[in-house]
């Protein structure tokens, strides 16, 4: 299976994810935190974008729970999420590097396509 | 803002969304969208991600190609797409999502020059582009075809008279078949009034000659 483009909100939201399994509003306010601010989802766009995550199997449904008479539907991460951000982690990280060593002044000549090279990373 | 009204925001704004979604999701969302405006985020914000997410949903459902909405001015809108811009109605917003892009600045078209927020505003334009994305009645291609910038007029739907016979329809019929005589507001067939309520018998009846009614009872 290709692997998805993962916008910035979707990023964020997954990467909330990482310390297991959250509901809505605790993804958003996690999103928001990780961000600084930049990601700041609101209802229709956090259950949207969990709801196409979860139609490409980065994230499952964990349980739902009654808290003080509000639904909360709890999700975490798969297998494949999880490798699928930190692929994207590490290409995000090679292309800054690529920046900052032209902006340091340092010719990098880079070999390998990004993505190639992230992955070996 | 009080929590009711923000209840009854959210309630209203969850209804863009399918009703099969509705039915599943519902709930989840509308607490979500509760917590998070009880946590600080604005309610108005809440209601329009709802209903962006609804319309969203409803354009993928019908419109395979739809990625998602997105805001647009009008140059922008009219650059992605010549269709909507030629064809500024509800087969103009299907040919457009078709390829893609929809949702389409309709929220930014009164933000452009007259010229051009001209055509948007139209009879079946923009009104025929958020009812076709929301679901509701189509506007009839008598209103989508009409040509821009001519005076419009809306069509004129037959009245039914006592008497008339409805030629125009599939099945011919006066207005004893229980329709409503326009002319004299009454619901029922003036055929067993008294010779000085009904004024016309012989247009009651439909039984030829003068069609209608006259002024004065015969």
């Amino acid at each position: 299976m290709a692997t998805p483009v993962l916008r910035e909100p979707t990023y964020f939201i997954l990467a909330a994810l990482l310390d297991g399994p959250l509901h809505g509003y605790a993804i958003a306010q996690s999103a928001r935190e990780l961000s600084g601010g930049a990601v700041d989802p609101t209802a229709g766009t956090l259950y949207g974008a969990l709801d196409r995550l979860a139609g490409q199997g980065l994230v499952e449904v964990d349980r739902e729970e009654v808290v003080s008479g509000r639904r909360r539907r709890y999700h975490r991460l798969s297998d494949r999420g999880r490798e699928v951000l930190v692929d994207e982690a590490a290409r995000l990280r090679a292309a800054a590097e690529v920046v900052q060593r032209r902006a340091a002044g340092v010719n990098p000549s880079p070999s390998l396509p990004l993505q190639r090279k992230a992955r070996l990373a | 803002m009080t929590d009711r009204v923000i209840d009854r925001l959210l309630l209203n704004c969850l209804r863009a969304y399918p009703r099969a979604r509705r039915e599943r999701d519902g709930e989840v969302l509308l607490s979500l969208a509760r917590e998070l405006s009880a946590g600080g985020s604005s309610p108005w914000g809440e209601g329009a991600g709802l209903v962006r997410g609804g319309v969203a949903e409803r354009l993928r459902l019908r419109y395979r190609g739809v990625r998602g909405l997105f805001r647009a001015d009008h140059r922008r809108l009219r650059a992605l797409s010549r269709v909507f811009r030629t064809n500024p109605n509800r087969s103009g917003l299907g040919d457009a999502a078709g390829r893609g892009h929809a949702g389409l600045g309709l929220a930014d078209a009164p933000e452009a020059p007259h010229t051009v927020r001209a055509r948007p505003l139209a009879p079946g334009g923009r009104r025929a582009a958020c009812g076709g994305a929301l679901g509701a009645r189509p506007v009839r291609r008598t209103e989508q075809r009409r040509p821009w910038g001519r005076a419009y007029r809306r069509p004129v739907r037959p009245r039914l008279l006592c008497g008339d016979q409805v030629r125009s329809a599939s099945s011919p019929r006066s207005c004893r078949s229980a329709t409503r005589c326009h002319r004299f507001r009454h619901r029922r067939s003036c055929r067993g009034a008294s010779p000085t309520q009904r004024p016309s018998v012989r247009g009651c009846l439909g039984g030829g000659g003068r069609r209608g009614f006259s002024s004065s009872p015969r």
